[in-house]
């Protein structure tokens, strides 16, 4: 008799402390009941009255491979701490508050890739992707990591916890942390601005962050900030579902820039469907101006080594121009050497000049020759 | 009761009623590391992770590898425990207890490891707020506060009897001592009834813990094989982890044997033949998680998808293949060599000596391990042409110290505060044992009247 009702204390005891627990969650739930929707974070974190979110909307990248030169011919950008050319990133750094993050942080990133071990470098800008079936937001635990209506992935960091799964969860590298206290950079930040997902500064220590793809901006009308700092203009950004992108300077459309210029996005194969493409390397459009060439032999012997160097007036090198080197000699006119100029606008080959008593190097852009020049070879 | 009972009760209660000097030195000596490493989470929590060596490419170091570590050492109770228990195996007795008090430190020490790990520990809260499904992070919260609270219990339950024992000891000295372990025996009386509850207790929770402790280690392997890096998503992560788990926890129950072995002097308990029997169990263990280390490298190296084969060739060959090959050859090929000898060869105490080393390397070479699981997938570029390197701050070595540490201390602990080996369950292993010579001298009297059968051994029958 005892040991039953014993027992019934018990099973009494358990639902009890169950039904409690229970009530804690609910009652610590009771004003983030709605913590999963989307819209209540976009708009409870912010007080940009002019950050709307419209279902309509689809904002994305489009970025031209063959126009970015990685900033190489420019001095690293005044007051980074890093040193770092590239403009689109000192631009981020500059407008987002986050210039003295250690260590650096990279919204955006450029980066040299080769792809297989024939083709010529090139520089591959890397903002976030703005997957639409984003797996930093899967994975977040709290819902930190969110998407708008407009398919925008944000971060709000008054929910982030700092776990970095998100970090782990995302194939583009695109996320990044706050290690150490960000106070230098929130010093830096006007003191009437609120925080919002759209507009993430002040910084959080202790958070993940990423490319917020200036929300705050475009709903402006306004481009972000890597799009006009570059000055190539190889970054365009605009409404996919418009198919309009703009680099600042022109509008193009996007399907038919894909069309032409074989347009893909990056590791289409992780099935995460992101809102940034991309233009591979492509030869430019006749530019019509005359061009530079220069062209140096050196090297002792028969085999001498051959540098060309291709500028357009503007001083921009040309990129991937299609070079012939052709021999004058007592046999006759024979094509030697074929190759293209790389990012930097160079070639060089090494070549058997015996018998030969000048060069002529042409070169080809896009189907108009843009150069030629004739070398005399001195033995 | 018999002498041999209350021998064995005294000799169990042995430490906890008598403490020596060189047990202060032990507990000062712990304190040390535990002390700086607490200085050092100060430190992380006063300026960030930024004390780490982390960076925005390997963001998991060996924090993650610790948790993993020390999760998967806390499988030992339930393998030794909840297997044996369900099987039957009569030579468990006396390592139940220790392997249960290992599991329940083991997921303390691991989950702290998180807590630690976090940008915003105060925020844990937050996930069971959030409760957001998707997450494998929810998953882990979820099976490893389970696992956590599903061992205390099953630590706690098997003890009520010994708490008794230990209520009735303390019952002339009161104090504080008294009333935990009054509050632990729960109005113990040895009745038929309680002991028929407690007993159903025992086996449904080990049938409850088993599939909870799969779950928990299948989960913490998909934390990194639901993400989308390359080394990481396998679909044999769940029961590779799981088999590391076993692997490693049995290869510290060994450890943790030997020495307490060593020090209470409790061969009479612990035999040769428990080490031999587990040494079986690591053996065939180590067979497995060979096994499974063999096919998931081998698979990926056939292939040799370009992604996968940076990493394998750094693994292998190159910046991690120090790591690589001493976890291989000392974690893995020398401890089965010696354990395979132990086996054929020894059956005295050089086989306890053998296989105490041979665990200690399986040990040290699961931490290994682990490491080499997080850090060069993370090292590994995505997009950059360059690998990142990580070197562990001093905040870092001093924190996982200070685990390890905290480890050894809480089980130091619970030896001096709770009986290590299961009194109750021995007196009464030693009643059957009793019991049954009786019942084998009786049945040869009646057979053989005139021959003298030998005498049984308690000179109390």
């Amino acid at each position: 008799m005892k040991d039953d009702k014993k027992r019934t204390f018990i099973k009494l005891t358990l639902a009890g402390a169950g039904a409690a627990a229970l009530g804690t969650v609910a009652y610590m739930n009771r004003d983030k009941l709605n913590l999963l929707d989307r819209q209540y974070l976009a708009q409870a974190q912010t007080n940009y009255s002019d950050v709307p979110d419209d279902p309509n909307r689809h904002w994305g990248f489009m970025i031209d491979l063959s126009k970015c030169d990685g900033c190489e011919n420019l001095e690293p950008f005044e007051g980074d701490p890093t040193g770092e050319k590239p403009r689109c990133t000192a631009a981020c750094r500059l407008s987002h508050h986050y210039m003295y993050a250690d260590p650096p942080q990279y919204w955006i990133n450029v980066y040299e890739l080769k792809e297989n071990p024939i083709g010529s470098p090139f520089f591959f800008p890397k903002p976030c992707q703005n997957c639409q079936d984003a797996p930093c937001q899967r994975v977040c635990p709290t819902g930190a990591t969110f998407s708008r209506q407009d398919g925008t992935v944000l971060i709000n960091h008054d929910i982030c916890i700092g776990c970095r799964i998100c970090m782990a969860a995302c194939p583009y590298e695109t996320r990044f942390f706050w290690y150490n206290d960000p106070a230098e950079d929130n010093a830096t930040v006007p003191e009437d601005m609120v925080y919002s997902p759209e507009f993430p500064v002040p910084h959080t220590h202790g958070t993940v962050i990423k490319c917020d793809l200036c929300i705050h901006k475009v709903y402006k009308g306004q481009l972000p900030h890597c799009v006009t700092a570059c000055p190539q203009g190889a970054i365009y950004f605009g409404d996919i579902n418009e198919d309009a992108m703009a680099n600042g300077r022109e509008i193009v459309p996007l399907k038919q820039s894909l069309d032409q210029f074989g347009g893909y996005r990056y590791k289409e194969e992780e099935g995460t469907e992101t809102s940034c493409f991309y233009l591979p390397p492509h030869l430019e459009a006749a530019s019509g101006d005359s061009s530079t060439l220069q062209v140096r032999i050196s090297g002792r012997g028969d085999t001498k080594t051959v540098k060309i160097e291709a500028f357009h007036d503007s001083g921009d090198p040309i990129k991937y121009g299609v070079v012939r080197i052709f021999r004058e000699s007592a046999f006759g006119k024979a094509c030697i050497a074929e190759g293209a100029t790389d990012i930097h606008g160079e070639f060089v080959t090494d070549l058997n000049l015996l018998n030969t008593d000048s060069i002529e190097v042409i070169l080809q852009e896009s189907q108009t020759s843009v150069g030629k020049k004739v070398v005399q070879y001195v033995k | 009761m018999s002498n041999k009972l209350q021998q064995i009760e005294d000799t169990i209660v042995h430490p906890i009623t008598s403490t020596t000097r060189n047990f202060y030195f032990l507990v000062l000596g712990l304190l040390i590391p535990i002390g700086i490493g607490l200085y050092g989470w100060i430190v992380q929590l006063r300026d960030g992770l930024g004390v780490t060596g982390l960076s925005h490419r390997i963001f998991w170091g060996i924090y993650i590898s610790n948790f993993i570590f020390f999760i998967g050492i806390s499988y030992s109770g339930t393998l030794i425990s909840a297997v044996l228990r369900l099987t039957n195996s009569g030579w468990r007795t006396p390592l139940t207890r220790m392997a249960e008090a290992i599991t329940v430190i083991g997921i303390a020490v691991g989950f702290s490891m998180i807590l630690i790990d976090m940008g915003r520990p105060d925020r844990v809260f937050l996930v069971p707020v959030a409760s957001r499904l998707q997450s494998p992070l929810f998953w882990d919260m979820l099976s490893v506060s389970t696992y956590l609270m599903g061992s205390l219990i099953y630590f706690l339950l098997p003890m009520i009897p010994d708490m008794a024992i230990m209520r009735d000891r303390y019952a002339n000295v009161g104090g504080l001592r008294y009333r935990i372990y009054r509050f632990l025996s729960m109005g113990w009386k040895g009745t038929e009834t309680q002991k028929h509850y407690m007993e159903r207790g025992i086996s449904i929770m080990s049938l409850i813990l088993i599939p909870i402790a799969v779950m928990c280690h299948t989960v913490i392997a998909f934390i990194f094989a639901m993400t989308w890096r390359v080394g990481w998503h396998s679909t044999i992560f769940g029961p590779y982890f799981v088999v590391a788990a076993i692997f490693s926890g049995t290869a510290a129950i060994i450890v943790a044997m030997a020495v307490i072995r060593w020090v209470y002097g409790f061969q009479e308990y612990i035999t040769v033949k428990h080490f031999k029997n587990l040494g079986m169990i690591l053996f065939v263990l180590l067979a497995l998680y060979f096994y499974f280390t063999v096919t998931e490298y081998f698979t990926t190296a056939y292939r040799a998808a370009v992604p996968d084969m940076e990493l394998m060739t750094a693994l292998l060959f190159e910046s991690y293949a120090v790591y690589f090959w001493t976890f291989m050859i000392f974690g893995m090929i020398i401890p089965g060599l010696m354990i395979m000898w132990v086996g054929f060869r020894y059956d005295d105490e050089r086989a306890v000596n053998m296989l105490f080393v041979a665990s200690l390397l399986v040990v040290i070479g699961m931490w290994i391990k682990r490491y080499i699981i997080i850090v060069p997938a993370l090292a590994r570029p995505f997009v950059e042409q360059e690998w990142t390197l990580y070197n562990p701050s001093w905040v870092e070595v001093w924190i996982t110290l200070a685990g390890f540490a905290g480890f050894i201390l809480i089980f130091a602990l619970i030896v001096k505060f709770f009986p290590i080996l299961s009194i109750w369950e021995l007196q009464e292993e030693e009643e059957h044992r009793i019991e049954a010579e009786k019942n084998l001298y009786n049945k040869y009297k009646e057979k053989y009247n005139t021959i003298e059968p030998a005498k049984p051994l308690d000179p109390d029958t």
